[in-house]
């Protein structure tokens, strides 16, 4: 009797143990076919001299792709400098005015706010070239075309929901009631504001931060409609050399392109799982 | 047992000599065309300790918010030590809130929680680290300071929000049903804390809660609201024994109610006619009241029959509930447990001229202030 009672539970722990690594791995495998997989070739490609049909691998090897890709005197850098410039001006501006945005979504009741939820998704659902022509002529009058200041108000665009919607949904949890507290104990609002609202949005800002960061690093039409080739970044540059058929340096360069992305990427998930767990924590 | 209230209120007062008086003065707050707190004044003296005590919804967490600046009243005044706050930002008032979640900043530790008034103020580290290990020591956490929020169970959370109130010194601390998201057992814990709290700081405290024990063990004056209006502001006992509205006298269990007119110190009601005890002015409108114990089984004075309808029993006591022959009137007794009584069975009660009391229409206190 003791000895059923005490083996019963150690089955049905070791079979809960068995099933649970299960649904990970599965996620992990079709992780790696669609995110990995279609790197493989570009690796290879950066690195081919000649790679023709049927073979499986190429048959000749140079490090020319690389070489340009590191040369100095290339286009290169200066696609690397105004793509990461852009992108961290767009995210900075995103979380600046997308932060209280995202505070007063997530945390008020006024009139037409549903409105604004539904048009916060609309860059999601309106073509983005379509807004790019239309914004184009706006931006000729006021002189915008052209310009670094142009593309990235052309950016902020698409990137400004992520940093919204993402704020609103923890301001909504954050709420008001220890902004009060800290009021109350003598913190004034900007100092409230700072110690207090801050740090705990923090989730949402890193997120909303990141995105903002990935959809203005990844923009390729309205940089090239609103920066008429004066703002030079790494997707015109890809585009080009795709287009022209040099297969090794478009690899190459596409890799350049998606190493920041998975570098921020990681980064973020390790902040945002170490938050979840003190989070979990608590509860 | 007042002279033991004065006295004790005499010894918290001298606790704290810079304890302010709190006056709030014809206070009022209107949502949606309803007054969630009208016409409200009432003084709470230097150091003292008081109840805002009512069912939810009365409007006490709303004043409490007024006197703490989070909103703004609609109309009257609050001042404390004599000077109106009116339009002070919540951070200058000095007037600290505990919430009844500890509404603890979860980014930060424990030292840095309770020494988040201080270091606002731009405190230098050293007295804050001094004063916040103090202020732990009081709440019995010391040793805490590098421990996370999220490692501290209820009780402790509560006590780290006390703690980083009474760190700033407050002019007033209000303490909005501090003990009600505890467990029974902490909740008696965290009561005789914040007694020992209050009778060596003598910080002017206002206390919300709905609890009557709570009201009636921490306060030395309970204000009893209900629909936003103050009803009552007295001592427990007073509360107790001459409430002056039906809502103070329900909710302090006064539950044989009986609407009357009195003509020359008799009382006409459905029970019957009832000697009053006092000389009392003829009035056409009025309640009399009397608590279940007071009632006695038998005959005697002011005596009705009645068949028993209900009895619960209560371990000590038994409350039992019957409806007099004459006039249908429910009548409440409590009676000792071991008392035999059955449904159906006839029973004669007497109500005592010296325990009715007679609530007058219109008696709430509108003014009313502290006496003594």
């Amino acid at each position: 009797m003791a000895t059923r009672a005490r083996v019963t539970p150690d089955i049905s722990r070791r079979l809960r143990r068995s099933r649970r690594p299960m649904l990970p791995s599965a996620v992990v495998s079709l992780w790696v076919a669609l995110v990995i997989l279609p790197v493989v070739p570009l690796v290879i490609w950066s690195a081919a001299f000649s790679w023709r049909w049927p073979d499986l691998l190429p048959t000749a090897w140079s490090g020319r792709a690389w070489r340009y890709v590191f040369s100095p005197t290339t286009q290169v850098r200066a696609g690397l400098i105004g793509s990461s410039t852009v992108a961290l001006l767009t995210m900075m501006l995103a979380l600046a005015i997308g932060t209280p945005a995202g505070i007063a979504v997530g945390r008020m009741a006024f009139r037409g706010k549903r409105a604004i939820e539904l048009l916060l998704l609309a860059p999601f659902i309106v073509p983005g070239l379509i807004v790019t022509m239309g914004i184009q002529i706006v931006f000729i009058h006021l002189r915008l075309a052209d310009t670094m200041q142009g593309v990235v108000f052309a950016h902020l665009m698409p990137a400004l929901p992520y940093v919204i919607i993402s704020v609103a949904g923890v301001a909504t949890n954050v709420g008001v009631q220890v902004e009060e507290q800290a009021r109350s104990l003598g913190a004034t609002s900007w100092q409230t504001f700072i110690h207090i609202t801050l740090p705990l949005l923090r989730p949402g800002l890193a997120v909303g931060g990141l995105f903002a960061f990935l959809v203005s690093w990844s923009q390729y039409t309205s940089t090239l409609i609103i920066g008429g080739g004066k703002v030079q970044t790494l997707p015109l540059l890809v585009y080009a050399f795709t287009r022209s058929g040099d297969n090794p340096i478009a690899a190459a360069l596409a890799l350049l392109f998606v190493a920041p992305a998975v570098v921020a990427l990681a980064l973020a998930s390790r902040t945002l799982r170490v938050r979840q767990s003190v989070v979990g924590g608590r509860l | 047992m007042m002279a033991v209230l004065t006295d004790k209120r005499l010894v918290r007062t001298n606790a704290n000599a810079s304890a302010v008086a709190l006056d709030l003065i014809g206070l009022g707050k209107e949502y949606d065309g309803r007054w969630a707190v009208e016409n409200l004044s009432l003084t709470v003296p230097p150091g003292a300790l008081v109840a805002l005590l009512g069912p939810s919804g009365c409007g006490k967490t709303t004043t409490l918010r007024m006197i703490a600046g989070l909103i703004e009243p609609d109309t009257g005044d609050i001042r404390f030590g004599g000077d109106s706050v009116a339009g002070v930002q919540p951070e200058r008032r000095g007037a600290v809130m505990v919430f009844q979640q500890p509404t603890l900043f979860s980014h930060l530790d424990v030292a840095a929680n309770v020494g988040f008034g201080l270091r606002m103020r731009r405190e230098p580290r050293g007295v804050i680290a001094e004063r916040v290990r103090a202020a732990l020591g009081q709440v019995q956490l010391a040793g805490m300071e590098r421990r996370r929020i999220g490692q501290l169970s209820s009780g402790q959370q509560q006590r780290v929000a006390l703690a980083r109130a009474l760190v700033t010194d407050p002019r007033v601390l209000l303490l909005d049903e501090p003990l009600s998201n505890l467990d029974p057992s902490l909740r008696d814990e965290m009561r005789d804390l914040l007694a020992r709290l209050h009778a060596e700081q003598g910080i002017t405290t206002v206390l919300v809660t709905h609890d009557r024990q709570e009201a009636m063990t921490l306060a030395e004056r309970i204000a009893f609201l209900s629909d936003g209006r103050l009803q009552q502001y007295a001592t427990a006992p007073e509360l107790y024994e001459r409430p002056v509205t039906v809502a103070v006298a329900q909710f302090f269990g006064m539950v044989n109610l009986f609407p009357a007119s009195i003509v020359e110190g008799v009382a006409e009601t459905a029970f019957g006619p009832l000697h009053l005890p006092d000389p009392t002015r003829n009035l056409s409108e009025a309640v009399i009241g009397i608590r279940p114990e007071h009632i006695a089984i038998g005959y005697g004075e002011n005596a009705a029959t009645g068949c028993v309808t209900n009895r619960t029993y209560l371990g000590q006591q038994q409350r039992v509930t019957l409806r007099t022959s004459h006039g249908h009137t429910e009548v409440t007794v409590l009676v000792p447990a071991d008392m035999p009584i059955l449904i159906n069975q006839e029973v004669t009660v007497s109500l005592p001229a010296e325990w009715l009391r007679v609530i007058v229409p219109g008696g709430a206190a509108t003014s009313d202030t502290p006496r003594g």
